[in-house]
């Protein structure tokens, strides 16, 4: 089944201003009529709004199923429904069976009319002051990502729930046939993806580097194809301990060797694989099997290090935030980071662990979009000496949001989330504070 | 998943639908949709617009030829089924060939219903079901004649306006005290039928039609009391149903239809029905009825096959309803529409007799049951999920009663969208 482009609804971002109905009237007849518009604003209503109503391009239309006269299409490209207007009969059973109200007759053009995306660029999104209409564009990462061949062998074994699974196999289609992979120890190394065969693990060169020297060696695999005149995408899925605290020290010295390598820590924010210990990047409060809850320990008392603006600080060329919750983002992200040629690029994955960090394992993508959306994990990248977020979240949901559903937190005391919240907006303060030229 | 022969018996609306329905979840298997139709599927719904000539007949058909095989469906036209065995899992057809079946959808649907009036099966009456019948009334029609339909149901009321376009008088002729009983009250009814009226067609209601016969190349229907009434054209619309003479001595258990559970299940667990042909569990538990409607097939063909690729379903019943586009206007009518003598339910009128809009809306405390209007603005589609999901009417029934539209729409955003 194919993924298309879509219009967006944010009902909490509409003020009921009908623009979008007026637009839609005037890029469709030529008048101001709002009744001739395609989109619709709910009148008389007070506070609240609840966003226009409009066709959502269904998957399976019940008014393309009802048409009695085969007039109703969607585009197996696009997805637009539309409709056959020679065809069309006026019988108007499609408006009786729409659950949306996104298909109705108009008396002044005597015939059924409903949204078409403006064939893929949409006039009300264009006047949509407050952003409560968006077009997203996912769709085409997603089509990219899937005409692409499959790096990885199937029934690789991670927990379920994992995203890992998903961020390698996604990389991997970006990266393509000409890479060589380091997973250090760790969980993607656990789950199996070590192993070079059309069977097992991977489908490109891969191998198992110390959890001390991931970098050191990339590096030296990096030169050594370079002095064979030959340029390859030589990149590390590594965890937190293999990032931020064992493998600290040969990350450091390759960045400050300027070594063109890829180094993408897959961050679950603690030594999941191996019983759930502390990292240095679990966040103040968290539990952990090290980091204990009972009478007189609450959870981690020191806050993380932050690893992605320590890449920043320590000169690394190219250096991105992402999240598999916006995967079209972090594609970008990678696209840019495998054109570096002056360093090291690093991003840093945010990888919620419904295993270790105690939630159900269906969460894992709202976790991650949560953990954005609170700006606890803001997406941002640093590149030609300027860092800009690339989601920007101007009004956070409050970080209890994002806290409430995951059982390592279920412990923390108001004062706890306080220092949470604390740390938090220290963070984006300081990202606020060198984004200002 | 392992490969099956799914055959469907009919290809309306319902078998059309199951056969892709299936063929959306079950890439592999086998799917037979026969039917007795030499052409491709069409609705039956669409044939009073072929009389108007509001479609051509090259634009009737739902799907062509290539759509089917690329999704292989196999088509078999133009071929009756005759008889079914649940034992050997077969159906056969007319010319002998048998077509074996692993899971069996009976899609058949249904067949005018042709009043016991002495004299009228004699005469071979026109109707309107299939593409031969429409061809047949249109080759008749004359601009300037007349015409006489029998019942003022919706498929009467549809010949009527599509007569009238063609420029013909009608004569609507009803054993019943009004236009479209059940769907609409004596107001709505009374609103309907003043449009047609002036569109040159005429009605008799609580007409007993005493005999009918053709002279001359002129039908004469005598009813009683003093009224005769004489054309060139005789329509009868009385009804459809289910068409079931093939299924006799199956084992398949029928009333007046083939009788189906909620999971569109008949007494074989391997044979499952839907269409005009059912006879199902109503919304409001009225017991098993049948409502021959597009809506309701087109639904039921989609419940069937998932019911047959295995899925868990539970169908929550039909709820009578009808949208009804006539000469630019509208009528609607949806779920219990006119409860009688029971306290259970709480009526509100609008009616604006300058505006020429009415509506009418039913309750059962909190919840919507029923809505009837002619020319009101709404959204159909929203109300009809209002009460199929028994949503509670967010700030009360006299709210929802002055903003139907915009309270409807707020309560969809709120419950589903």
């Amino acid at each position: 089944m194919s993924v298309f482009n879509q219009l967006a609804i944010h009902p909490e971002k509409c003020n009921n201003c009908l623009d979008c109905e007026t637009a839609c009237a005037r890029i469709k007849t030529g008048t101001k009529n709002p009744t001739r518009s395609r989109i619709r604003t709910i009148k008389n209503l007070r506070e609240p709004y609840y966003g226009p109503v409009v066709c959502l391009q269904c998957t399976e239309p019940d008014c393309l199923n009802i048409c009695p006269s085969g007039a109703i299409h969607k585009n197996p490209e696009t997805g637009i429904v539309s409709i056959d207007e020679e065809r069309c009969v006026r019988c108007l059973l499609c408006t009786l069976v729409c659950p949306y109200s996104g298909i109705f007759y108009s008396a002044k053009d005597k015939k059924v009319i409903k949204c078409d995306l403006c064939d893929g660029d949409p006039e009300c999104v264009k006047v949509c002051e407050p952003g409560a209409l968006q077009f997203l564009k996912h769709a085409e990462t997603y089509r990219e990502w899937a005409s692409k061949e499959d790096l990885f062998s199937p029934g690789l074994s991670a927990c379920m729930g994992c995203n890992s699974e998903l961020i390698i196999r996604f990389s991997l289609r970006i990266l393509g046939k000409n890479t060589i992979l380091a997973t250090p120890p760790g969980c993607i190394p656990g789950f199996g993806a070590v192993g070079y065969s059309d069977t097992a693990g991977a489908r490109v060169p891969i191998f198992h580097p110390l959890l001390s020297n991931t970098a050191a060696m990339l590096a030296g695999i990096k030169r050594y194809y370079q002095r064979m005149g030959r340029e390859v995408n030589v990149v590390a899925f590594a965890g937190d301990g293999g990032t931020a605290d064992v493998g600290f020290q040969s990350l450091s010295g390759a960045v400050e060797r300027g070594e063109n390598i890829l180094y993408i820590c897959v961050d679950n924010e603690g030594y999941m694989n191996t019983g759930i210990q502390r990292s240095g990047t679990t966040p103040f409060g968290a539990w952990t099997t090290t980091t204990p809850v009972g009478k007189t320990s609450k959870g981690k008392t020191r806050e993380s290090k932050n690893l992605p603006m320590i890449m920043v600080m320590h000169g690394a060329p190219y250096v991105a935030t992402a999240s598999a919750a916006f995967l079209g983002d972090y594609g970008q992200k990678l696209k840019k980071a495998m054109k570096v040629k002056s360093g090291v690029a690093y991003i840093h994955l945010f990888s919620p662990c419904p295993t270790g960090w105690r939630f159900p394992p269906e969460k894992t993508i709202e976790v991650s979009r949560l953990a954005v959306e609170t700006n606890f994990f803001p997406l941002w990248e640093y590149e030609k000496g300027a860092l800009r977020f690339t989601h920007p979240v101007e009004h956070p949901r409050p970080v209890e949001e994002y806290l409430r559903g995951i059982g390592k937190y279920s412990h923390l005391n108001k004062k706890q989330v306080d220092e949470i919240k604390r740390i938090s907006e220290k963070r984006y303060g300081m990202l606020k504070t060198l984004m200002q030229k | 998943m392992t490969k099956k022969r799914y055959v469907i018996v009919g290809t309306g609306p319902a078998g059309v639908n199951a056969a892709e329905g299936l063929r959306l979840k079950d890439p592999e298997s086998g799917i037979f949709l026969i039917g007795q139709e030499p052409t491709l599927p069409y609705s039956p719904t669409i044939l009073p617009y072929l009389i108007s000539g509001k479609i051509k007949e090259k634009n009737l058909f739902l799907s062509d030829e290539r759509s089917f095989k690329e999704r292989h469906i196999e088509l078999i036209r133009g071929k009756s089924v005759v008889s079914l065995s649940p034992q050997e899992g077969k159906v056969f057809l007319k010319d002998g060939a048998s077509v074996a079946y692993d899971a069996l959808i009976l899609a058949q649907g249904g067949k005018p219903l042709i009043p016991s009036i002495p004299g009228l099966r004699e005469l071979n009456p026109m109707v309107l079901r299939t593409l031969a019948d429409a061809k047949r009334v249109r080759s008749r029609i004359k601009s300037g004649s007349q015409a006489i339909i029998l019942g003022a149901g919706l498929i009467g009321m549809h010949t009527a306006q599509s007569l009238a376009e063609a420029g013909l008088s009608v004569q609507v002729v009803e054993l019943m005290d009004r236009i479209l009983p059940g769907y609409f009250d004596p107001r709505a009814t009374e609103m309907i039928r003043k449009v047609y009226e002036s569109h040159r067609v005429r009605f008799l209601t609580s007409a007993q039609i005493e005999s009918i016969a053709f002279r001359k190349g002129t039908y004469i229907v005598s009813i009683s009391g003093t009224k005769t009434l004489e054309a060139p054209l005789l329509l009868v619309a009385t009804g459809v149903v289910p068409n079931i003479e093939f299924l006799k001595g199956s084992g398949i258990e029928m009333d007046k239809g083939v009788l189906v559970d909620r999971a569109m299940k008949t007494n074989f667990p391997n044979i499952f029905a839907a269409g005009d042909a059912v006879q199902m569990e109503g919304f409001w538990g009225e017991g098993r009825v049948s409502q021959p409607i597009l809506i309701h097939a087109v639904d039921q063909g989609r419940m069937a096959a998932a019911s047959a690729l295995g899925e868990k379903i539970s169908h929550a019943g039909n709820i009578s309803m009808n949208l009804f586009h006539f000469f630019g206007h509208l009528g609607l009518s949806i779920g219990l529409v006119s409860p009688n003598g029971e306290d259970r339910f709480e009526m509100h009128r609008t009616f604006h007799p300058s505006k020429k809009h009415y509506l009418k809306l039913v309750f059962e405390k909190d919840i919507l049951a029923g809505v009837m209007a002619v020319d009101f603005p709404l959204d159909p589609g929203v109300l009809l999920q209002l009460i199929r999901r028994r949503i509670p009417l967010d700030g009360g029934k006299k709210e929802f009663s002055r903003k139907p539209l915009e309270m409807g729409r707020k309560l969809m955003c709120k419950n589903w969208r």
